[in-house]
């Protein structure tokens, strides 16, 4: 028999797991090794949220997402960006149909992450803290 | 271009419908590398128990659509071309089709055929999916005629901060308002909209305004329409709380205002409320004709991310937005009077 005590660790402890989930640990955001541009969390949330399109240096960002089933993009759009997947979602349906942005390529997985911005200097993009290595820059944490 | 038949339309919307219930992520349709086709739609019903509106009465009506494609194509890193292309019962037109091109880190400028960036609708009229209830509030309604809803020309805009500042220089273009196109031409346009985010997460507010010259072709004179906006909007967690204030100068001066509040159900439910209120000739504002005041409730449900269903129910005091339609002749209409509007809303 579960008492409500019980029932109650059990919902904390839920709780809590759930939380851990979406500290910005588990993500970090990564840009090409030879991109010298400096990055704030507040450039990012330009970024990701289409206001901003250019790096200071003036080259022209390359965002990349990850699949919206993957469940690393809902805690970087929570950690990094503050805001809930169907939110962000909501963003870029507005951007692309106002004409101001078109939304970030979707490349999926944390290694096809790191080939891509490993393979173009202006691109950005996340990954789990476990997948960074040296092919990439961990630029925010 | 017209679509030769409601049928082919239908398999259009049933087939973006379709796209939409598979949980196709933003980039819908990628051609290549340098084109995406993106889209959004609704089917919409209304009914009202009195007065007709929207081309409703009690017997309602189903012909309350659009069907919109967007076409983007990178010309290179830092210039597009973008083209959307309207389906709605009026017949299909091409809602706007410009270039942009970025200049810098915050400034991008664009030439061509544009939606009118005012309030926090105007460029976002027929995208019910992005919007929170099935019929736009009072001041967006075609009757109210207090804003254009496109202009040919160039615009720019300058994102420093916490602004977003954009301005626009060029001519109206009607695309079926109400409006007599045939009095008129040469609408002449300047204008431009300011949105701050706040501090406060989540708050945004937005000051809107154009001015337009309007000739009427019997007299030659000119007139000038002046229309603006001052809009709040809060996002956050599951609130989606809206607030909106505008008045238009011309024949009859017009103002509106509305407060709409939205709270999130769980991931699925999203229940509604706004109250709405509108002028049509602020001379005549005790004269139920040329007024209406409107409590709106409603729900939305998702039934993916991209498609959902709406119902909502309005009930209305005073007539003046079937007056503004000319559906209503005024003196004519009920005063108290019922609207209900469903509606189907996609993306892909």
């Amino acid at each position: 028999m579960i008492t409500k005590k019980q029932l109650a660790m059990g919902a904390l402890v839920v709780g809590l797991a759930a939380s851990m989930s979406a500290q910005a640990g588990d993500v970090v955001v990564i840009v090409n090794k030879a991109n010298a541009n400096a990055l704030d969390k507040d450039f990012l949330i330009k970024a990701y949220s289409g206001d901003v399109k250019n790096w200071p240096d003036g080259s022209t960002l390359q965002l990349i997402d990850q699949g919206e089933e993957n469940p690393i993009r809902a805690e970087f759009d929570s950690a990094f960006l503050g805001k809930q997947l169907s939110k962000m979602k909501i963003t870029w349906a507005k951007n692309t149909f106002t004409g101001k942005a078109l939304p970030p390529k979707v490349v999926d997985g944390d290694d096809a992450v790191k080939k891509a911005v490993a393979g173009n200097k202006d691109a950005i993009g996340y990954i789990g803290a476990s997948s960074a290595d040296s092919t990439v820059k961990v630029i925010l944490k | 271009m017209r679509f030769p038949s409601y049928r082919l339309k239908g398999a259009l919307a049933a087939a973006a419908i379709g796209v939409g219930l598979h949980a196709v992520p933003a980039s819908a349709v990628d051609i290549g590398d340098r084109t995406e086709i993106h889209g959004f739609g609704f089917q919409g019903y209304v009914q009202t128990s009195g007065n007709e509106y929207l081309g409703a009465n009690h017997r309602g009506t189903w012909d309350y659509n659009t069907l919109s494609l967007i076409i983007a194509t990178k010309l290179d890193d830092k210039t597009k071309l973008w083209s959307m292309l309207d389906n709605n019962p009026d017949g299909t037109r091409l809602g706007w089709m410009f270039v942009d091109r970025q200049l810098g880190e915050n400034i991008t400028v664009k030439a061509g055929q544009s939606k009118l960036p005012w309030g926090l609708y105007g460029d976002i009229l027929d995208a019910r999916a992005l919007q929170q209830s099935a019929v736009l509030p009072a001041i967006y309604s075609d009757a109210a005629d207090m804003r254009d809803e496109a202009y040919r020309g160039g615009g720019i805009t300058y994102t420093p901060g916490n602004f977003i500042l954009e301005g626009f220089l060029g001519q109206v273009v009607n695309l079926g308002q109400a409006v007599d196109a045939g009095s008129v031409k040469d609408r002449r346009l300047i204008g431009g909209r300011a949105t701050y985010k706040t501090p406060v997460e989540g708050l945004r507010l937005m000051a809107s305004a154009f001015s337009s010259g309007v000739e009427d072709t019997i007299t030659g004179k000119t007139k000038n329409f002046r229309s603006a906006a001052l809009s709040a909007d809060f996002v956050r967690d599951n609130w989606d709380v809206k607030a909106e204030y505008a008045k238009k100068t011309f024949e009859a001066d017009t103002q509106g205002y509305y407060v709409q509040v939205g709270y999130m159900v769980g991931e699925k439910w999203t229940p509604y409320a706004r109250y709405d209120y509108i002028v049509m000739d602020k001379a005549k504002k005790s004269d139920p004709s040329y007024y209406q005041k409107s409590a709106v409730v409603g729900i939305d449900y998702k039934i993916t991310g991209s498609v959902s269903v709406r119902l909502e129910e309005h009930l209305n005091h005073g007539y003046g937005l079937p007056v503004g339609s000319a559906e209503v002749l005024p003196g004519a209409g009920k005063t108290n009077w019922r609207m209900f509007a469903a509606s189907l809303n996609f993306l892909f």
